[in-house]
């Protein structure tokens, strides 16, 4: 079949580039559902991955398990080569630098765009007092990297755009030196223009040398910002492409099983 | 680094003193303070000794109380908890420290120091309650509202205990520029809050942890522990504000009733001030002009000749209208 002829050519192309992110074997079962069987998953620097598959796939399984929200029961998680135990999301942030941009971007619409960026993080003069004169020019330092839209940082995040109000969530995550980007359905619930905003927000952040993990239904979506597409069937990776190398056709096949996976059933 | 703003963050300078003109009068504090001037007119038009100064300095120092534990409850609102319990600390503060000078004979200092140790249990109680076994704060504080209080009459059987050694009341009779030290100790409490709000990290932690919980846990801040913090800070200004209502009363009893009713008048205060029972919304100076406002109503219901009974369903009223208006802000800033 092809399918295995692409998968080599993907991984020989790969050969020469360690992950930034790898998992091994992963597993995870909830009762007597096996949510995920056995995957491998890989993240390169500075690309984009479309994680896709139907419902009950495992998609969200395996990034809550890679965002350290669930623990795997088992398989092994490797940043930059080095084992990680991932025990919470606080673990996936700071062994991993992995940053999951929640649906509801958990953003506090009562302070201003540089507030939340620094939430936590905020400088301050004699250790006592923010330097919001530093705060602003940081915030706009950030904003500006991913070439947001966004009139003022001084603005309070209640007042956004679902597009811009992403682009905080996503500035935030930057500010603190994350390296991996997960995003949940970016473009849910967004007009066409805002999806359009959310689709450059993801280019820029690739050209930072950021790398991207978007999990959507959008196929439209999926095949204008991926770089990479991994196909998931009841928690088996079935396919690994390129976009350069499918067709909507041939992933929609894998995602339903009308095309045969990489791997058997 | 340039540490400049950018252009497009600056408020331009011609429209500065607009834009804060227009910021200053959008506030709900200014409304408040509009309101007291009008109220303050229709009291006097009722009876002249509205205004007289010895009405104004005692309207002040009843104030000061209530103002002072405004300055905890503000954070604790802002967070996204309360303390109805206040009013009931009071009580035990003022009455845990009275036993211990007059039966134990416990140095005041020491005395003091034992009440607000006292204080920070009941905080802690509130906190553990609230925050580790998830109960409702408003339920949590009503029932250490009732244990807090009935522990103070039974500690005195429901009388006031005296004699009290006259130092008890050097603090409560000290009268600076003819206010009180409580009044001025609220003032000093409310700067120093608002300053806390405005430019420090606690602050924006506050504001985080009342406004998204979840967006402050994401940032590493430990909500918990903010919380628990608020709640032993209201406590401690509440045994605090006990023990100056002890020493600034005639023959400093220390008398269980002290603080009856006062967590409702703190309460409405300061959402009147602009605080948000939403939690993520408020000011140190508007809950300080909230909890004015409501005395100010109180002492002018007296003044102005009204049936002495109408203060308590008129702070009912109060509580009402204020909660109605946080509710419809709240639902447009949702919508």
């Amino acid at each position: 079949m092809t399918d295995v002829v692409t998968n080599k050519r993907i991984e020989a192309g790969a050969a020469d580039r360690q992950p930034l992110l790898e998992a091994k074997g992963i597993s995870k079962a909830f009762g007597h559902v096996q949510a995920l069987d056995n995957v491998d998953f890989e993240l390169y620097p500075a690309e984009v991955v479309a994680l896709i598959g139907d419902n009950g796939a495992g998609k969200s399984t395996l990034v809550k398990i890679l965002s350290g929200i669930y623990r795997k029961d088992s398989g092994q998680i490797y940043f930059e080569g080095q084992p990680v135990e991932l025990r919470g999301p606080k673990d996936a942030e700071r062994l991993a630098g992995i940053s999951t941009v929640y649906q509801d971007l958990a953003l506090v619409d009562v302070r201003d765009v540089g507030s939340n960026i620094f939430l936590n993080m905020e400088s301050t003069r004699w250790g006592i007092f923010i330097n919001f004169r530093r705060l602003y020019a940081d915030a706009r330092r950030v904003i500006d990297l991913l070439k947001i839209d966004m009139p003022s940082v001084r603005v309070n995040v209640g007042e956004l755009s679902g597009g811009q109000r992403q682009g905080v969530a996503i500035s935030r995550a930057l500010a603190r030196g994350r390296r991996i980007f997960i995003m949940d359905e970016p473009t849910a619930a967004l007009g066409v223009e805002q999806q359009h905003k959310v689709n450059e927000l993801i280019a820029n952040l690739k050209r930072e040398g950021k790398t991207v993990l978007v999990i959507s239904h959008n196929l439209e979506h999926v095949f204008t910002v991926a770089d990479r597409l991994i196909v998931l069937r009841r928690g088996k990776r079935v396919g690994t492409r390129l976009k350069s190398q499918t067709t909507k056709e041939e992933i929609v096949g894998l995602i339903t099983a009308a095309v045969k996976g990489d791997v058997p059933d | 680094m340039e540490l400049t703003y950018n252009e497009r963050d600056k408020v331009p300078g011609s429209r500065r003193l607009a834009s804060s003109v227009r910021s200053i009068l959008g506030r709900q504090e200014t409304g408040i303070i509009l309101l007291c001037v009008i109220l303050t007119a229709f009291f006097y038009s009722r009876n002249p000794a509205m205004l007289a100064p010895t009405t104004v300095v005692s309207i002040l120092r009843t104030m000061a109380f209530p103002a002072l534990i405004g300055m905890g409850m503000v954070q604790l609102m802002i967070a996204g908890e309360i303390d109805l319990s206040t009013g009931a600390m009071m009580s035990l503060g003022a009455v845990f420290a009275a036993k211990l000078i007059r039966d134990a004979g416990i140095p005041i200092p020491a005395a003091v120091a034992c009440s607000l140790g006292a204080a920070i249990l009941v905080g802690l109680t509130n906190a553990f309650f609230t925050v580790k076994v998830g109960v409702p704060a408003v339920i949590t504080t009503i029932g250490t509202m009732f244990i807090v209080r009935g522990i103070s009459y039974s500690f005195t059987n429901g009388l006031p205990i005296y004699p009290l050694p006259a130092e008890v009341g050097i603090i409560g009779t000290w009268r600076p520029l003819g206010f009180s030290f409580t009044f001025f100790l609220a003032l000093g409490v409310m700067i120093v809050v608002q300053i806390l709000l405005s430019w420090t990290r606690w602050g924006s932690a506050l504001f985080a942890t009342g406004g998204n919980k979840l967006a402050a846990q994401v940032c590493g801040i430990n909500t918990d522990r903010v919380k628990t913090i608020c709640f032993v800070v209201t406590s401690l200004l509440a045994g605090m504000a006990g023990m100056l209502t002890m020493s600034q009363l005639p023959l400093t009893p220390g008398d269980p009733i002290i603080g009856k009713n006062l967590e409702l008048h703190i309460l409405v205060g300061v959402i009147i001030g602009g605080v948000s029972f939403y939690g993520g919304r408020g000011s140190a100076v508007g809950a300080f002009v909230g909890v004015f406002f409501i005395q100010l109503v109180r002492s002018g219901l007296v003044i102005g000749r009204f049936d002495s009974f109408l203060q308590t369903p008129a702070l009912g009223f109060l509580l009402l209208l204020a909660a109605i208006f946080d509710v419809l802000r709240h639902r447009r800033d949702e919508g």
